[in-house]
């Protein structure tokens, strides 16, 4: 989305690379989802 | 001299470009008032071409409101030889788009055009409470006021400022006209206007019968 | 009686005849709240009393899917300082013109749509954004609560109302999103400003709306794909325009939209606002099954240029419901029926959302309603 205020799960492992991959797998779920909440909110604004 | 009729048919085809580049060269041959009047003219022929396309249906709201700012960035070219010292405003009119009601661009039309034809207009701006046409009327004792709304509640707030001028004394001091699409014949008689119209040029035309 | 009613609407999304019409027809909050007897703006504050207050709809309309929604309350506007909604003070949260994007700034919102939204938009149009860091951050939190808790309060009523009165278990508002150009329009540049920029800088206008087509594409995903739940989209700037700046402006990034939720397995519930009898060919391009809400228009037409490919809704005239008498409202309901229910695909609503409780006759709008649901059968 060329965007500094959205990040997709890769863009944040990628720069989290202390992540370990066992934990990854039961963070993404939330990470993604919180993310998404908020960008669904943020356009939510503006309709 | 500027072709009249080559502006004309400019502005008809909301031809930006060029309506503007007309005018700059006129302005800058320092013309005279009885020049510029005929080129407003001009300008507002060509608005009426502009409400007859959109009647037909070949242009529609949004080039409406186009056209709208087209008039306005003319007549500010047009200000300097306009405003010159022989020209005396022809009328007042206090203009506002009345209570509950928050849509402006057919009242600014109607602004732009009765500006150009001469009338000094007091724009209330929107959302204008009868109590703030009332006052103005007061302080301003213009010829005119004009009243614009959209929404079908706007008419029992013409209907309201109608009833409050009365009270205040002001009603039979003012002619009063009424625009925007839900006003009709009916709802001009039972508001207790004057004149009503669903069309700016229209309403420009019964101003100057009235101020004559 | 929520499983007839789930098929019914099935029927219609999967091409079949059903038993009968099936009826969705809504009502605004506004409406529900002066059905009630209570007053507007308390009851949109203090939204603990709507589930009373929808319960009266219910009991009092017949519908096949729950016929209110609401999704705008004030308590997040009014912690963000909102000046796009404003609660007026007779209570109706109203939609002023305003300028979330300045002309000058079209390069920035090319560039990157959302930084620009977050850095520029939001904080224009949300008076609590445009203050310090830290003050921002709060508002925004607070916000971020009160719309969860407002959302989440709406869904448990809603959910709690769907088992009382056994409405169909299919989702038409499931995703929300807006046509890119309405986006661009509505809130960023406004009426005024977007109907001047395609003429002064059309070039600009076209890059925006390109550039907010993915935007908008996400924001209608749902979390899962079903035929039957559907991403709601109103659509308003089209009538306004002519043909040409349509095809040019609005058509091609709206058709992508539509296209990729569809893509996506979701398909779309427009909301076609005003007239569109011009666009209907354009219409008809959209993928099969999308179901479309009318305002205004000749039915006829509509049901022989798009009945084929996809489902179509709305055209009870709501104004009726106020003149007329109950039998005038029963024979316009039996004439738009009788017009668009043939061969399926079809589901009755009104053509506007009712706003107030002035804006029908209750016995009229009772009266129709029971009409459809007892005589609509194929
Ligand atoms: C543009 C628009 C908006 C814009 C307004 C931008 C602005 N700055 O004005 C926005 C998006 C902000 C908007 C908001 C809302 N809108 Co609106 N809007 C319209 C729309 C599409 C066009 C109106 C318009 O500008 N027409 C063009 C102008 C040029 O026409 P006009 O006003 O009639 O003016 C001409 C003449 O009448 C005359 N004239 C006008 N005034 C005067 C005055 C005098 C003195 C004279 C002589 C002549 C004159 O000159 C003009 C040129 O000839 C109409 C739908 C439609 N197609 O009409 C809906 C419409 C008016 N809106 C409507 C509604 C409901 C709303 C909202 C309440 C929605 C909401 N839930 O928030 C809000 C308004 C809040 C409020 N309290 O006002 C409804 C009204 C329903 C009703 N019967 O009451 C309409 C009809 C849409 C619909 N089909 O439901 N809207």
């Amino acid at each position: 989305m060329n965007t500094k205020y959205y990040k997709t799960w890769e863009q944040y492992l990628a720069e989290h690379p202390e992540i370990d991959e066992k934990q990854a797998q039961v963070m993404k779920p939330k990470m993604q989802g919180y993310e998404d909440m908020m960008f669904s909110f943020i356009m939510f604004l503006l309709m | 001299m500027l072709d009249l009729q080559a502006l004309t048919k400019a502005v008809g085809d909301l031809n930006e470009q060029q309506v503007l580049a007309m005018l700059k060269e006129f302005v800058a041959t320092n013309p005279g008032n009885e020049e510029t009047v005929a080129v407003v003219n001009a300008c507002q022929q060509g608005m009426a071409i502009v409400g007859e396309l959109f009647d037909q249906k070949e242009y529609f709201v949004g080039d409406l409101i186009f056209a709208g700012e087209l008039l306005s960035s003319a007549i500010d070219i047009l200000k300097p030889v306009l405003g010159g010292e022989s020209t005396v405003t022809v009328g007042k009119i206090v203009l506002g788009t009345v209570e509950g009601d928050l849509h402006d661009i057919g009242k600014n039309i109607f602004k732009n055009m009765a500006e150009a034809a001469g009338f000094e207009v007091i724009d209330l701006g929107i959302d204008v409470p009868a109590a703030t046409f009332v006052e103005k009327v007061k302080e301003i004792k213009p010829e005119i006021v004009g009243m614009s709304g959209v929404l079908t509640l706007a008419l029992d707030s013409m209907k309201k400022t109608v009833d409050e001028l009365k009270t205040a004394g002001l009603r039979d001091g003012v002619k009063v006209i009424i625009g925007g699409n839900p006003v009709t014949e009916e709802a001009c008689r039972v508001i207790g206007a004057d004149a009503f119209t669903t069309n700016a040029a229209e309403g420009v035309k019964i101003c100057q019968g009235w101020v004559k | 009686m929520a499983r007839e009613r789930t098929q019914l609407f099935r029927d219609v999304i999967d091409g079949n005849i059903p038993k009968r019409v099936p009826v969705c027809v809504s009502f605004s909050i506004e409406f529900a709240i002066q059905y009630a007897g209570k007053n507007l703006a308390e009851a949109q504050w203090d939204t603990g009393q709507l589930e009373e207050i929808f319960d009266q709809i219910c009991r009092d309309f017949y519908s096949d899917l729950l016929p209110v929604n609401a999704f705008r309350f004030p308590s997040f506007y009014k912690l963000l300082g909102a000046r796009n909604f404003v609660m007026s003070s007779n209570g109706f949260l109203q939609h002023p013109e305003v300028e979330g994007l300045l002309q000058e700034e079209y390069d920035d919102f090319i560039a990157s749509p959302y930084n620009c939204i977050i850095e520029k938009i939001l904080p224009r149009l949300y008076t609590e954004l445009d203050t310090d860091a830290a003050t921002r951050a709060l508002a925004l939190a607070k916000a971020f609560k009160a719309f969860h808790d407002e959302m989440g309060n709406a869904v448990m009523i809603y959910g709690r109302l769907n088992q009382k009165y056994g409405y169909a278990d299919i989702n038409l508002f499931a995703g929300f999103t807006e046509a890119p150009f309405d986006f661009v329009a509505d809130q960023l540049r406004g009426f005024k400003g977007i109907s001047t920029d395609i003429r002064r800088v059309p070039d600009k206008v076209e890059a925006a709306v390109d550039a907010a087509t993915p935007l908008m594409i996400k924001a209608g995903l749902q979390p899962f794909a079903s035929k039957y739940n559907a991403t709601f989209i109103p659509l308003h700037m089209a009538p306004f325009m002519r043909t040409k700046d349509f095809e040019r402006f609005y058509w091609p990034s709206f058709k992508k939209l539509v296209d990729a939720l569809a893509e996506a397995g979701h398909p779309s519930y427009l909301f076609v606002e005003h007239d569109w009898m011009r666009y209907l060919d354009h219409l008809y391009e959209l993928p099969a099954g999308t179901i479309m809400r009318f305002e205004y228009g000749d039915p006829k037409l509509v049901k022989e240029k798009l009945g084929d490919k996809h489902i179509i809704s709305g055209f009870y005239p709501v104004a009726l419901l106020k003149t007329g008498t109950r039998q005038q409202c029963i024979d316009k309901a039996k004439e738009i029926i009788d017009i668009l229910a043939p061969g399926g695909r079809y589901i009755f609503d009104f053509d506007k959302v009712p706003i107030t409780l002035d804006s029908l006759n209750v016995e009229n709008a009772r009266a129709v309603l029971d009409y459809v649901a007892a005589n609509a059968g194929y």
